[in-house]
Order: C-alpha cells, then sequence, then structure tokens
C-alpha cells in the first residue's frame, strides 16, 4: 500500500498529468484488448462470412448463366423458323439467327440446329464439328434431362416441335457451352482463387497448377489448411455435383485482421501520444498560471516591490485567484504606502519635536524660554489655542510646569500652558505636549541654576575683590610703617628681624591679594584683551625683557634663551601686556622651583602656532598632579618640597590670561626631581 | 448473293411473270379453284383428304406475294392483318413463311400438305402445279 502510495507524485502538476493520463487512457487500453482477443474471432468469422455472401453470389450467377442457356436452348427451339430445319435451313435464316444469338451471349458457345436424323441443318461454328448428337441425344433422353456433360462441355437440348405439323418433331437446338466460360466467375486475384470442382471426377475449372483434393463433406463450410482458408459451396442445379470454392491464402485471408491490428495499434499508439501530449498541455495550461503566481510571489519577497501585478492568460478559478492575488498584494502595497506615510508624518513630528527642544534649550531667560514653547506649540498645532498662565488653574491640565527650588530640594508650581481644543486630546498628543512640558521645566530648571550659579560667582567675584581691596589698604600702611622701621636705626638686632618678618609676610600677603584680584577680575569678565598683531621679533623682545627683568633673582641658576624661527616677519595675534605676564608668571615659577640648574628658554613653530617653552631642571611634578595645576589655590605638596613662596595662583591666573587672547598653557614633566616644561602654545591669528 | 441475283431478276420481271401454285406429288390435290386456294391461304380450309394442308407464304416484300395476295385473296396489306389479328384469337396462325422460292419448293417437296406459289420458270418435275395464275 505504501508502494503504489509513493508512485503518486508529489506535485500538482504530476498528479493532474497522471489523472488525464489515466482517464484519457483507461478506455481506450480496454477498447484494445478488446479488439486485439475478442475483435480477432469476430473479424474472421466476418471475413468468412463476407466471403461466404461473395461465394454466394457467384454460386447464383454461375447457376443463373446455366439456366439461362438453357432457356435460350429453349427459346430458339419454340421459335416458328425452327420449320426451316424442314428444308435444312436452306434459306439461312436459321444459321442467322443462331450467330446473332451467339454474339448476343458473347460467350464460349456453339449453337446448332439438329434434324430429326441429328444431322446438323444450322451451326454457328466455321466448320460442322463431328459431334455424335445421336449417342448423346439418346443418353440424355435416357437420363431424363435436358442436358448433358461432355468432356469439358456442357450440351444443352431443346426439341424443336413443328409448328405447322402437330407434334412433328423436327429435330433439336444445341447450345454447347464450354466450362471455361465459367472461368469469367473465377476469381483468381491477390492470393485469393476460386475453384469449381467436382469431386466425383476431380474436374476442375480455375485451378490447373494445383492438383489438390478438397475435402469436401456437406453443401456448405469452410476450413483451414495450413497455407489456405478454404470456403466451399455446392452448386444447385445443372451443375449440383460441383462445388464452387474459393481458396484464399491464409495471409490474404487475414490480411484485413492484421491490417486492422496494426492499425488499432498504430491508432493507440497515436491516441497515446495525443493523450500524452493533451495531459501535458493541459497540466501546463492550467499549472502555468499557478507557477507564475508562485514566481510572482518569490519575485515580490525577493525585491519587496509590491507593485508587481501577476498578469495570467487564463480563466476560471486561476483568473479568480490571479486577480485576488494582485488585489491582495495592492491592499498590501497600500498598507505599505500608508506606514511609510504615517512614519514620514511621525519623523517631521518628531524633527518638529527636536527643534522645539533646540529653540527652548537656546533660550536664556524664564520669559523667552515660555513664549518660545507657546509660540511653537501654535505653529505647530495650529488647531488648538494655547495660553501661558501663572495662576494654578481650576481643572485639569496637561502642561503643567514646575520647577526645582535647590534650596528647599523642593518642586514648586511655576504656572501652566492651558490647551485649548475643540475635541479630546488623545494618547498621542497627551505624551507629545507632556514630552514638551518636561523639555520647559528642564529647560527652566536649566536657566534657574545657571543664574544661580552665575550669581554666585558674581558674589564670590565681588565678595574678594572688595576684600582685597579692603585688605589692601592695611596691608599697605602695615608695610609703609614696617618699610620706615626697617631703615629705623633705634631699634634692636632682634627687633629688626622681628620686623622684617612682619614685612616679609605683609609684602607676601599683598602679592596673594593682588593674584586673588587678578582672578577676582578675569573671573567676573573685567579683564578684557585686546589682541594685536605682532612679529617673531617683537615677541623675542618680550621675552627678552622678562629674562633681563628676572635674571637676577636666579642667583645659581643659568638661563639660555634661543629664538629657533628665521622668519623674523610671522605675525601672531596676542596682547603683548598679557603675554610679558604670562611669561614672567612662567619664569618666575621656573626660577622659583630651580636651584643651581639651568633653565632654557626657546622660541619655536609647531605647525601654525608659535611655542614659547620655558624648561627647566627644578624639582618636577608627577603626572597625577599636573591636572590640578590648573585649579585656583592649589600648590603641590610632595614630601621633598620645601614651602614656596607664593599664592599659588600663577599657573591658574597665567592659563586664564593665555585663555583671554585664544592662547594655551600646558605643563608636562618627567616625574619628580625631573624638572618641568611649561609651552605658551599661540595660535596663529 | 445468288439468292439476292435472283431476287433482283425476279422483282424486275415480276408483273410479266407468270406463277403455279404446286404441291407434293404424293399430295391427292390434282388441281385447286382460285377460291379453294383463297380459303386454304386464309387458313379456312385446313385439311385435304385427311391430310394437314401447309401453305407457304414468300416473304414480304416479295412482288410475287403481293400479286398472289391481290390475285387470290383479293385483299389489301391492311385488310389482311386486320383478318389475321382476328384469326390469332381464335388460335389460327397465317401460313408459314420461307424466305425464298427455292426454299417453298424445297419445303413442298419435304412436306405432303405443303403448297406454294411459285414463278413458273421454276417448275420442275418434282413438284405438282395445281394450279396457274398470273398474266398468261
Amino acid at each position: 500500500m505504501n508502494k503504489i502510495y509513493d508512485l503518486i507524485p508529489k506535485t500538482l502538476k504530476r498528479q493532474l498529468q497522471l489523472t488525464l493520463f489515466i482517464v484519457g487512457f483507461f478506455p481506450y487500453l480496454f477498447i484494445l484488448i478488446y479488439i486485439h482477443n475478442l475483435g480477432e474471432e469476430k473479424i474472421l468469422s466476418d471475413t468468412l462470412a463476407m466471403r461466404h455472401i461473395e461465394l454466394h453470389r457467384v454460386k447464383e450467377h454461375i447457376e443463373d448463366q446455366l439456366l439461362h442457356i438453357s432457356r435460350e436452348a429453349e427459346f430458339l427451339a419454340s421459335l416458328d423458323m425452327m420449320n426451316d430445319i424442314i428444308i435444312g435451313d436452306i434459306d439461312r435464316r436459321i444459321t442467322q439467327l443462331l450467330i446473332q444469338k451467339k454474339r448476343d451471349l458473347n460467350m464460349e458457345i456453339e449453337i446448332l440446329a439438329i434434324d430429326s436424323e441429328q444431322k446438323i441443318v444450322a451451326t454457328t461454328a466455321e466448320k460442322k464439328s463431328d459431334f455424335n448428337y445421336h449417342e448423346i441425344i439418346k443418353q440424355s433422353n435416357r437420363l431424363n434431362q435436358n442436358y448433358l456433360f461432355v468432356d469439358d462441355n456442357i450440351l444443352f437440348f431443346s426439341p424443336v416441335i413443328s409448328t405447322i405439323d402437330d407434334k412433328e418433331k423436327l429435330g433439336y437446338i444445341v447450345i454447347r457451352y464450354s466450362l471455361d466460360n465459367l472461368n469469367d466467375y473465377i476469381v483468381s486475384d491477390r492470393g485469393v482463387r476460386s475453384i469449381i470442382y467436382n469431386p466425383h471426377t476431380k474436374l476442375r475449372v480455375g485451378d490447373n497448377e494445383a492438383k489438390d483434393n478438397y475435402l469436401i463433406d456437406k453443401n456448405s463450410g469452410n476450413y483451414m489448411t495450413p497455407k489456405y482458408l478454404i470456403l466451399y459451396e455446392k452448386l444447385d442445379g445443372l451443375l449440383s455435383p460441383w462445388y464452387l470454392l474459393y481458396r484464399i491464402e491464409k495471409s490474404v485471408a487475414l490480411e484485413f485482421l492484421d491490417k486492422f491490428i496494426i492499425f488499432v495499434w498504430g491508432l493507440s499508439i497515436l491516441g497515446f501520444v495525443v493523450m500524452l501530449l493533451m495531459s501535458l498541455w493541459i497540466s501546463r495550461r492550467i499549472l502555468h498560471p499557478i507557477s507564475q503566481l508562485s514566481k510572482a510571489t518569490q519575485t515580490i519577497i525577493e525585491t519587496q516591490d509590491y507593485t508587481t501585478q501577476v498578469d495570467i492568460d487564463s480563466l476560471g478559478e486561476i483568473k479568480e485567484l490571479s486577480e485576488n492575488f494582485n488585489a491582495m498584494i495592492q491592499e498590501t502595497n497600500r498598507s505599505f504606502m500608508i506606514l511609510e506615510e504615517e512614519n514620514r508624518v511621525r519623523l517631521v513630528r518628531f524633527t518638529q519635536l527636536v527643534d522645539i527642544f533646540n529653540q527652548i534649550i537656546d533660550t536664556n531667560s524664564e520669559e523667552s524660554c515660555i513664549a518660545t514653547a507657546v509660540n511653537k506649540l501654535k505653529i505647530l498645532m495650529p488647531q488648538h489655542r494655547f495660553d501661558f498662565s501663572f495662576e494654578f488653574p481650576n481643572k485639569r491640565e496637561t502642561m503643567m510646569i514646575y520647577v526645582k527650588n535647590f534650596d528647599m530640594q523642593s518642586c514648586d508650581f511655576y504656572g501652566v500652558i492651558s490647551i485649548d481644543s475643540g475635541d479630546d486630546i488623545d494618547e498621542n498628543q497627551d505624551k507629545f505636549y507632556h514630552s514638551i512640558s518636561t523639555m520647559v521645566m528642564l529647560q527652566l530648571d536649566q536657566i534657574r541654576l545657571i543664574d544661580k550659579t552665575k550669581e554666585i560667582s558674581d558674589a564670590k567675584s565681588k565678595f574678594i575683590s572688595y576684600m582685597s581691596h579692603e585688605l589692601r589698604t592695611p596691608l599697605h600702611t602695615i608695610l609703609s610703617s614696617t618699610q620706615y622701621l626697617v631703615g629705623y636705626s633705634g631699634l634692636t638686632l632682634a627687633q629688626q628681624e622681628k620686623i622684617v618678618t612682619i614685612e616679609s609676610s605683609a609684602n607676601h600677603l599683598l602679592i596673594m591679594i593682588n593674584d586673588i584680584l587678578d582672578i577676582a577680575q578675569i573671573e567676573a569678565g573685567k579683564r578684557v584683551a585686546s589682541p594685536a598683531m605682532a612679529s617673531i621679533s617683537e615677541i623675542e623682545d618680550i621675552v627678552a625683557e622678562v629674562i633681563d627683568m628676572l635674571g637676577l633673582l636666579a642667583e645659581d641658576t643659568d638661563i639660555s634663551f634661543t629664538n629657533h624661527i628665521r622668519d623674523m616677519e610671522s605675525y601672531f595675534m596676542v596682547d603683548k601686556k598679557l603675554l610679558k605676564q604670562i611669561v614672567i608668571n612662567l619664569l618666575s615659577n621656573s626660577i622659583k622651583f630651580t636651584d643651581n640648574g639651568t633653565i632654557d628658554i626657546a622660541i619655536e613653530r609647531s605647525g601654525e602656532k608659535l611655542l614659547i617653552t620655558i624648561k627647566d631642571s627644578g624639582i618636577g611634578i608627577s603626572e597625577e598632579n599636573i591636572s590640578q595645576l590648573f585649579n585656583s589655590f592649589t600648590q603641590i605638596k610632595s614630601k621633598n618640597s620645601r614651602v614656596h613662596k607664593g599664592s599659588g595662583l600663577g599657573l591658574v591666573i597665567s592659563q586664564k590670561l593665555a585663555h583671554l587672547f585664544g592662547s594655551d598653557i600646558k605643563l608636562i614633566s618627567d616625574g619628580e626631581g625631573h624638572g618641568t616644561k611649561a609651552t605658551i602654545e599661540i595660535a596663529n591669528k | 448473293m445468288k439468292i439476292l441475283y435472283l431476287i433482283i431478276i425476279s422483282t424486275i420481271f415480276i408483273y410479266s411473270e407468270e406463277y403455279v401454285v404446286i404441291t407434293n406429288q404424293k399430295s391427292t390435290i390434282s388441281s385447286l379453284t382460285k377460291r379453294e386456294l383463297k380459303s386454304i391461304y386464309l387458313r379456312k380450309k385446313r385439311y385435304y383428304g385427311g391430310i394437314k394442308l401447309i401453305p407457304l407464304n414468300l416473304s414480304l416484300e416479295d412482288n410475287l406475294r403481293k400479286s398472289f395476295q391481290s390475285d387470290i385473296l383479293q385483299m389489301n396489306f391492311t385488310q389482311l392483318e386486320t383478318y389475321w389479328m382476328k384469326q390469332h384469337y381464335k388460335g389460327h396462325r397465317p401460313p408459314y413463311q420461307v424466305k425464298s422460292t427455292k426454299g417453298a419448293i424445297l419445303f413442298v417437296k419435304k412436306r405432303v400438305g405443303a403448297l406454294a406459289y411459285i414463278p413458273y420458270r421454276y417448275v420442275d418435275s418434282s413438284v405438282k402445279v395445281i394450279y396457274r395464275g398470273g398474266k398468261p
């Protein structure tokens, strides 16, 4: 059972082909088998029956002819003219009549008129034969028949009775009929031969070669020899002992059958081929559209092209299927378009949102932040009305704005943007408005934070500035007083030492206060740089000036200065005053932290930048401490360091100053005890 | 050919020719009257002395027959035809017709009851003349 199941093709196409083939071919096969087996017998019997009919017809013809001949004899004998026998046909009227008759009959016969003395009166023969009619007539009279077989002739007799003399027998009309006439009825064609055969005398007509004897045991029948099919029928009347035989060569007799079988086979093969082609064609016709559909689906999957349409040349269900398929694809395509459109709208909305956020972030004050938000919302949602109010709403609002109170660590109500919309706001819109209000709140917080920070910074700067100023005045008093006392001769050495200490401390304090004041000024934005174009030589002059100024401080330290730049006419944008101060700060630092060492100052170029490097062999600085150096009030503590004079603000001030005219300061060190390298980077322009 | 020649000859001399009615030598008839001949040829008289009479006619076109019929039977062709039509229904047939004078003579020789008209010049001793007719 499984084997049979396995034989059934799996594809629809093959199944259809097989079904069509079986439906078309099986009835055909049954017909073929039927014809091949039962048909053979039927055809053989049909062939025999047909031949028997033919045989019978020939037999009747022969009998008719003989009967006709005998009638002719009677007719001739009855003619009035036969009285001329009396006068020996002297007028040849009988002869002429007989000749005429023979011509009419057109057979191989001889017609004679003989008189009562058996003398031939008239004949159709050219010369008179020496027939012994006397004996023949006697014999036939004895047999009581009007004919007689003599050799291969049949003689027909008819007595001539005189019409003028009552009942007087004038003689006979004799028709000598040669059996050769029967050859007209002999069929000899393509293996079929008819024979007129007398089984008693073995006499035969139409079979000169074969000497076979035929097995005849009844009036009519047929039998087969290895070579022939024999059909026979007994002749009636004159030729009653004779038989008419059909000897048919088997190949001829069964020719029709063979041909028919070949024809049927040919037809079945043709039918088979036609069936095969038809089934192939029909299955193709039915399935081609389906495979087209399948291909189209494949194409759509591969190319993602949902505009593809299947054009199928078919009718009925397949057509419907393809139409539905097309409709489905169109629907899918439409859905895709809608999705894309929605996506686009969302993207636009998103961009707008980002834009609003950007605009909001760009605002500096609370008022402009709120105004920007409201304006943008109006542009974005023209169908809604937006109003800002500081009053707490008496109904639920989406865009409630709260601000953080940093001091109290709490949230305070700030205001509300009320939305006046015609209908209800859906969830998405609600989220959208909510996100904007969140953004507004964040920005407000930021603005507040910035404002607060600025406020604090300003307060600090003011405080420092104020304090420095207030501190500097008494300090100057202290300094001038102590400087006076130093020069005063009335003091003891111990007292003098104390005074110097006071003076030194006050001086230190003053430096610190100046530094703090500098920083405060810078941070408060009171120091404004005025950059101008300066040539290399000018910068070189500034550095040289500073070296001259501070060289005296470096007691045991060698200071060298090199300018590596040849092109003295290059210009850089610097504030000369500030640059000078920066160089002073950096060089004084180096001098401060270098004992018995070297300081190398160089002017050089790195790409577009101008570098002024101050490299010392001083105490150096560890890597982790470098980053802290630029914070205010930081002086690095190290185990082998002594307490250095200074506020610790030098680097910070220098960097802040450098930043004012677009330059920068960088500090590198190979570690503690390995010196420090400070670099002023001046950007071109 | 010979026969044809004879016919032509006889046709030429038809009117000038005498004819005789002959019968078999063995016949008991010695002579016949015109009237007797007529009744024999119209097959009204069929026997003579116990012997069946067989009158013979020449062919229809024969001039001698024509002159014999007008002379003896005194009937024209139409009349004769009508006569024999009627006789046919009674089972009587017209006289047997031979083709030639020669045949007629031979017939007369062969049959006792036979009688025929022939031109006079054909007469020989083998037959008996029983009537003489035509222009003398």
